[in-house]
């Protein structure tokens, strides 16, 4: 039938292959298939090579394409009606070949096979692949901002200024923040007919997507619902001020910032004391410089002891420079702290100056002044749960995964400024909040786009309301309607890593751009022996595994010829039955390749992946047989010799030595 | 290339400018410094925005591309664009070469993006570099580790593992005019320091510092991990001298413990190299009218704001600005973003230029 035909389009870019890759005989090998549609494009993928492929599909009404060159889209848009109401997309399956026919080798007849292998497993995909419709959802643009602080009135302000209505939610957590809000930024906001103020409120849930929010918040005892498009989170820091008398020679850093601000003369002898509990926070170190070198102006003498002079940041040399030739003195201690001893009113220090060991010598101030520890809100378990995005590693709001900082998350619309997240000073504030203004014009266009719909979806006949996916889902992207005994897939949070597809155990949720039935099809054909020689299944992840292969193609590295490679859009996507039925059907291994921990886009999917292969790997050794058949390899994006080490290792392991930082599982 | 992503994602219409032949920069050059766990170095962060840039349907790439002049017209700018010096064959072979003839870009803004170049020890003979085999910099390092073959930095070996890094070379140098902190040196070190330990956990490094500048999310707790298994020593050597034997160098400097001189014996000494700015900004200089700081690197209008400059619709982001790590020239990238979009009408188009 010919609506089932299949397109396979060649890049312009081949070419540049010539001598590497021998497309011709490959062309003439799949032109003897009716179902297939082989031809060539003229231009270059992203310089309208895409309308190209679009055209000829809708010309030649083919059900799906394949493009062999580079492309990280996996659907493009093609309206199928001619009233120009609905629309759907074409599946578009990437097979890469530009790369991947520089790292066949130079071995052409292998080269042949392989490059046809990979052809025929993009076009198995393919195949089965579902188009997807497309649609315009409606956009909320009115932000909420949480806090009270630098980072919420600068957001506040930037969003309004971008056009954008501004909910400014002040919580009733006092600021924890060394600098005071300046009265210009404080009265600008106070006057923004775009922001509106709530105070005191509580955060309790928030639910729904991108464009689409419903926060549940408690103000002064009462529960309130609001509708809206993103969510920035821009609360403080906790400082713990807790063991510093309010009054006496040891005084806390803001509260001497605060009467030095309430004074306009008056300097006095102080010393402060910085990294007493671990290298100083910027936002701590940037204050105790301020606030000496004012002393100092005011005909002070100040005093900084410290371990490790902060000088980060755009002007903090620059500060530090300043201060110094103020007059501000600074002595760096080591091992031994310095003590204080009271003495009439006012303290004598005793200080080991790291330079002069051997010696210590005393001075007498009269305030020792301390920066209180700067540490993450008590309440920030809460709000990380409210928000479902985990913790950072020191409990600190948003977890430390590269790919979504600076101000990002894994939950698209949920965003974070100041304290709460980050070591900052209001430099670096006024950065983030126009960073967050920046992404959410991004999120939230004027004009709505038409967006691919349900991408992943589900099949509620098969959905048994177990919620596996609800807990396991890194981007909030499922919610459960529990009325209903259902789950929905939010398309718009969704990033279709497939964590929930392979973990779902009724198979209720499939991927369109790797079903359960395309990766079953896709196992068949990448399993097969070619000639003797049995495969060695690599499942690559395509924020890490499959740019490095590509690197390493470009790079001319040879991959060994035993790998057959299927990519997946994250190591997650991949369960246990998927890698024991590609033994199964004759692969000599499988190699699961996924992104090192804690850089996964998806937060967890590489280790659900490596907590998968681990279990087959015990199931093996405990029915007798070789573990070492399943394999998990963390690798980024950037590590082709890295990359090409592990495959040479995993494939030829007699001969080949281990790669660097192989840590056996 | 984050800037020009960022505008993109808006609906602008932008035109990125790339001198070499590759988007990137000096950190597309940066390894992986992953060990058991991601160590947050941000390397492969370059490998997604080359990606997503060059894939942007709002952005036309130009690399390998010169800028010959610089015109302001009309409230917009116009830059002629010239193939880059280099393989002539190639570019008249590469189907896909974008600038193959000489060609005009315009943009309602201009954001400057250009980098820095790593600063080159080689004129500080005390160091060693260049002339003592067993003195390296932290960016050979990096392309060692890179390539995935530790042994060509130090061969594995019983006795011979002692590594010491300097750090701040080529900063906070007030006798050669660089008295600025780089910024990125001391997480880089520690990272690298970090991997080569889980590498080989034998080896004996010792970081020599001024101020460790522990700063930004998580490197607190990573500083304290990498701390248990490593030596930090306040105060940096003064010189690199010849060892008793060949695969040995002596650091002279002052023992922080006593306060007197001391000499230390290392197999490899690894000099942390900060930024520099980039001499071959000139052109950029001149045909956008601005100026430059103490230091070379562009000036930025006020202390405040690090992306605006003095040529109304000219932004900076990024090291061209003053050193910066990744993860900072993004959120700059992001900012200086907004702030065009703030300026503009809609749909006009811009320039993004990068080296």
């Amino acid at each position: 039938m010919d609506t089932q035909r299949i397109g396979i389009f060649f890049g312009d870019q081949q070419d540049a292959l010539s001598g590497q890759l021998p497309l011709d005989k490959i062309v003439k090998t799949l032109e003897g298939d009716p179902s297939l549609f082989v031809t060539r494009i003229t231009k270059s993928f992203e310089n309208g090579g895409r309308s190209e492929i679009a055209d000829l599909c809708r010309e030649h009404d083919l059900a799906a394409a394949v493009f062999g060159g580079p492309t990280d889209q996996e659907f493009f848009e093609l309206p199928l009606a001619t009233d120009g109401e609905s629309s759907t997309t074409i599946p578009l399956i990437r097979a890469n070949l530009l790369e991947r026919g520089a790292w066949l080798g130079k071995d052409e007849s292998q080269a042949v096979d392989r490059v046809e292998r990979q052809l025929r497993i993009a076009v198995a995909k393919a195949r089965r692949a579902r188009p997807i419709p497309l649609a315009t959802r409606p956009v909320n643009r009115r932000v909420m901002v949480i806090g009270g602080n630098h980072g919420a009135y600068q957001s506040a302000r930037n969003l309004s200024q971008a056009g954008l209505q501004v909910l400014l939610l002040k919580t009733s957590q006092p600021s924890g923040c060394f600098f005071p809000l300046t009265d210009d930024l404080e009265k600008s906001v106070a006057g923004d007919g775009n922001i509106e103020i709530r105070e005191t409120a509580e955060l309790s849930r928030i639910d729904g997507q991108i464009g689409d929010f419903h926060v549940e918040a408690i103000l002064n005892g009462k529960r309130e619902r609001f509708d809206v498009g993103a969510v920035v989170v821009a609360i403080d820091a906790r400082v713990v001020e807790d063991g510093i008398a309010p009054e006496g020679p040891i005084v806390s850093l803001r509260g001497f910032m605060k009467q030095q601000a309430a004074t306009k003369d008056g300097g006095e002898t102080i010393a402060v004391l910085l990294d007493k509990n671990g290298p100083e926070r910027r936002c701590a170190a940037e204050a105790s410089l301020a606030c000496a070198h004012e002393n100092v102006r005011r005909g002070g003498k100040s005093t900084i002891l410290f371990r490790n002079m902060p000088v980060y940041g755009k002007n903090g040399q620059k500060h530090y420079d300043e201060a110094r030739a103020a007059g501000v003195q600074f002595l760096r201690y080591d091992e031994i702290e310095p003590e204080f001893k009271a003495e009439g009113g006012k303290l004598e220090a005793t200080m080991v100056d790291s330079m002069v060991p051997d010696r210590a010598f005393k001075f007498v101030i009269d305030h020792l002044i301390q920066p209180a520890p700067v540490q993450p809100r008590l309440e920030n378990p809460a709000l990380a749960s409210i928000l479902r995005q985990p913790l950072d590693r020191e409990g600190f709001l948003q977890p430390g995964n590269i790919r979504h900082l600076p101000v990002s998350s894994a939950r698209r619309g949920i965003l974070f400024a100041g304290g709460c997240h980050n070591d900052c000073d209001p430099f670096e504030v006024r950065y983030e909040s126009d960073a967050v203004t920046s992404q959410i014009l991004a999120l939230l266009p004027e004009a709505p786009v038409s967006a691919p719909l349900e991408i992943v979806r589900v099949d509620q006949s098969k959905c048994a309301s177990c919620l596996t996916c609800l807990r396991l889902c890194p981007h909030g992207a499922i919610e459960s309607y529990l009325e209903h005994k259902s789950v929905t897939i939010l398309s718009s949070a969704c990033w279709e890593c497939g964590i929930c597809a392979a973990a779902c155990p009724g198979q209720a949720i499939e991927h369109g751009s790797l079903s359960h039935d395309q990766l079953d099809d896709v196992l068949s054909v990448a399993t097969e022996a070619l000639g003797e020689q049995k495969p060695t299944l690599v499942f690559a992840c395509q924020q890490s595994a499959v740019p490095s292969l590509n690197s390493a193609g470009r790079l001319g590295l040879t991959i060994p010829a035993e790998a057959s490679i299927v990519e997946v859009p994250c190591a997650g996507r991949i369960d246990e039955g998927a890698m024991m039925d590609a033994l199964a059907r004759g692969a000599e291994r499988v190699l699961v390749m996924g992104c090192h921990p804690e850089v996964c886009r998806s937060l967890k999917g590489n280790l659900l992946a490596e907590k998968r292969v681990n279990r087959i790997r015990a199931m093996l050794k405990e029915s007798g047989l070789d573990p070492e058949k399943v394999q998990y390899h963390p690798i980024a994006n950037n590590e082709p010799y890295r990359l090409v080490h592990i495959l040479d290792h995993v494939i030829h392991p007699e001969t080949q030595p281990a790669a660097s930082a192989e840590t056996t599982n | 290339m984050e800037t020009a992503a960022s505008l993109a994602d808006l609906g602008l219409k932008v035109a990125l400018v790339e001198r070499s032949e590759t988007l990137g920069g000096q950190a597309a050059h940066w390894a992986c410094m992953a060990t058991t766990s991601c160590a947050k170095c941000s390397a492969c962060l370059i490998e997604d925005s080359i990606s997503r840039t060059s894939l942007h349907p709002g952005i036309q790439v130009y690399t390998h591309a010169e800028i010959t002049e610089i015109r302001k017209e009309n409230g917009h700018y116009e830059m002629d664009l010239v193939p880059a010096r280099g393989s002539m064959k190639e570019r008249n072979t590469h189907p896909d070469w974008p600038v193959k003839t000489p060609t005009t870009v315009q943009g309602n803004s201009v954001v400057l993006a250009t980098g820095f170049e790593p600063f080159d020890p080689k004129n500080q003979r005390l160091l060693g570099y260049g002339h003592l085999p067993e003195v390296t910099t932290t960016k050979d390092l990096d392309d060692i580790l890179k390539r995935d073959d530790l042994d060509a930095f130090l061969p594995k070996s019983e006795n011979a593992n002692r590594v010491a890094f300097i750090q701040c070379v080529g900063s906070r140098d007030r006798k050669n005019g660089r008295e600025y902190c780089s910024q990125f040196c001391c997480k880089t070190s520690i990272r690298l320091v970090n991997r080569m330990k889980h590498l080989r956990p034998e080896l004996d490094v010792t970081i020599y510092y001024i101020d460790l500048q522990i700063m930004g999310k998580e490197f607190r707790s990573f500083y304290e991990d990498t701390k248990k298994n490593v030596r930090f020593l306040q105060g940096v050597p003064a010189e690199v001298r010849p060892g008793s034997e060949v695969g040995s160098v002596k650091l002279v400097g002052i023992d922080p413990k006593t306060g007197l001189g001391m000499v230390e014996e290392y197999n490899r000494v690894v000099l942390a190299v900060g930024m520099a700015p980039d001499i071959r900004n000139q052109k950029l200089i001149d045909g956008f009218g601005l100026e430059t700081n103490e230091f070379g690197f562009f000036a930025s209008k006020d202390d405040s704001g690090l992306i605006t400059t003095q040529t109304p619709g000219v932004y900076l982001a990024g090291a061209c600005a003053g050193p910066s790590d990744i993860q900072q020239s993004r959120l700059q990238a992001m900012a200086a973003a907004r702030r065009i979009a703030a300026g503009l009408v809609n749909g006009g188009a811009t320039a993004s230029q990068t080296a």
